[in-house]
């Protein structure tokens, strides 16, 4: 008897209740627009480590990138009515990211911080930005990296704005073609001209090294 | 295969083909390319993964609940979607239909046709006696143009006799026409009109048309002949029937016929010579007739004297 009973229940349960790691990101923004706040949890649980890593790669700067990480999130929340879902969630939030992390260096460089970089600037010195380098160790041992890949990571992040997000993308992310394009809102041929033009550049900065 | 269709196949990341292998063991440059990006990438390959921190989720959440509401924003997003293009639309629209109301309506603009005086008509002068034919108009869409500018003229000026009811239009001296007295600041010392006489002249001059032979500043004793006719000139009257005269020892020959004037649909032809006009046989003097009307030519084509009788 209470066998029956428990099988009942199962089969009136089982087909219904879904694992929620198993639903599709659209699934689970349709949840989140419903209340569903551990649907939301699942969706950082997909996407917080890509997005830190792209934006840590965009910018250099672990602490910055875990906060525009976490912004980029935020954002998504408020914005779920907007959200149209003709587009992949992925590449929606990396557009955001993309958008945080481009105002982040547009930020900097308005950042002139005269006191320090203009009464110690001889007249024939070209103007820099301050931008120091982080410095601190990452919180992490999976971090510690080469001098090599340090020294890459350096040189991607001074490439400019336009030609960094492509690269990033395309290269550390391994994001496609198309992909890349709808992220950046590009057409193709542009993107594939920029990825093109970022190697370039890196090539450049870094043909002395190798 | 050049260098730049090598790097885009190799920038693939694919295996290469033989072509580009060929090219590969030929060119240095891209010996060099290859290797140093082949380094990149595998630098960028070996990068670790950046992880967020175990407590990112609970500052996201902590941030959302802690952000300031935002109630405004959804609520006036989706009404200003659509209030904003429709109000775009209706000003638009407003300003079109101002706009047509404006130059085509009833109380619309004067336009420049309104704004010029017309040309006088004169009945007013009997004096001036001279006078030119109306000419025919054959397109019926130009005859009814004519009539509407006619008839707009007309109502412009109430004093302006019908045209249509004699069926010509004459001509009249601007000298004719009562003009007040232009007086210089000077030599009126009471007037205390700003500009001095400027302002009357301004205020008084009109468009007329007149023929080439009057001169607004001449009087009309002086433009008269002895016989108490205005002179008009021997290329005036060519040229109003519409041909063009090159005189060769003695004769005038046709050289050009307009086809859209009186000459033209009378069948005047290039190389005619004009014998006679209305009957009356030319001298090597110059032509002067007291009007513009001419109602036949007589032209010598060739060995035979054609008589052109003008259809008005």
């Amino acid at each position: 008897m209470a066998l029956d009973k428990f099988e009942k229940e199962s089969a009136a349960v089982s087909p219904s209740v879904v694992p929620i790691e198993n639903l599709s990101d659209h699934q689970l923004i349709e949840a989140t627009k419903g209340g569903d706040e551990t649907a939301f949890g699942e969706i950082m649980r997909r996407y917080r480590n890509p997005i830190t890593n792209y934006i840590y790669r965009f910018l250099n700067d672990y602490e910055e990138a875990v906060d525009l990480a976490q912004e980029s999130f935020v954002r998504v929340y408020f914005a779920l009515e907007r959200y149209h879902t003709e587009y992949a969630f992925s590449t929606y939030i990396y557009r955001i990211a993309t958008n945080l992390a481009i105002s982040e260096i547009r930020k900097r460089k308005r950042r002139k911080l005269l006191s320090l970089t203009g009464l110690f600037q001889y007249d024939n010195e070209e103007a820099q930005d301050f931008n120091p380098p982080d410095e601190k160790s990452l919180p992490d041992e999976n971090l510690i990296e080469s001098e090599q890949s340090r020294t890459i990571a350096k040189a991607i992040a001074t490439l400019p704005d336009k030609y960094r997000a492509p690269i990033v993308l395309r290269d550390v992310e391994g994001k496609t073609y198309e992909e890349i394009a709808q992220i950046l809102e590009l057409g193709l041929g542009t993107t594939k001209s920029r990825i093109s033009r970022a190697r370039k550049l890196l090539r450049e900065k870094l043909e002395h090294y190798f | 295969m050049n260098c730049r269709d090598f790097l885009a196949a190799f920038e693939e990341r694919t295996a290469l083909t033989e072509t580009a292998r060929l090219h590969l063991n030929d060119c240095p440059g891209c010996r060099q390319t290859t290797v140093v990006q082949t380094h990149i990438w595998e630098a960028i390959d070996g990068f670790p993964q950046i992880d967020a921190p175990k407590n990112f989720n609970f500052t996201v959440k902590a941030r959302i609940a802690s952000a300031p509401p935002t109630n405004l924003q959804p609520k006036l997003l989706p009404v200003l979607r659509y209030v904003l293009p429709f109000s775009a639309i209706v000003l638009v629209l407003g300003l079109l239909a101002f706009n047509t109301s404006f130059f085509f309506g009833e109380n619309s603009a004067p336009s420049v046709a309104q704004v010029a005086p017309p040309m006088p008509i004169a009945a007013e002068n009997p004096s001036n006696n001279f006078s030119m034919p109306v000419l025919p108009v054959a397109n019926t869409d130009s005859a009814q143009s004519l009539t509407n500018e006619r008839s707009f003229v007309e109502s412009a000026n109430p004093n302006v006799k019908p045209a249509n009811e004699e069926r010509e239009i004459k001509y009249v001296a601007l000298n004719s026409a009562k003009k007040p007295p232009v007086v210089p600041r000077r030599a009126n010392p009471k007037d205390d009109s700003i500009g001095g006489g400027s302002r009357v002249i301004a205020s008084t001059t009109t468009r007329v048309l007149t023929p080439p032979e009057f001169s607004p500043n001449k009087t009309p004793e002086t433009l008269l002949n002895p016989n108490g006719l205005p002179p008009i000139a021997d290329d005036s009257i060519w040229s109003f029937i519409g041909i063009e005269i090159v005189t060769k020892n003695g004769n005038r020959t046709v050289k050009a016929v307009n086809p859209n004037s009186l000459a033209g649909r009378a069948d005047v032809k290039v190389g005619d010579v004009v014998d006679a006009v209305d009957g009356a046989k030319l001298s090597s003097e110059p032509l002067s007739k007291g009007k513009f009307e001419i109602k036949s030519l007589t032209v010598l084509r060739g060995t035979e004297k054609v008589e052109i009788t003008f259809q008005n």
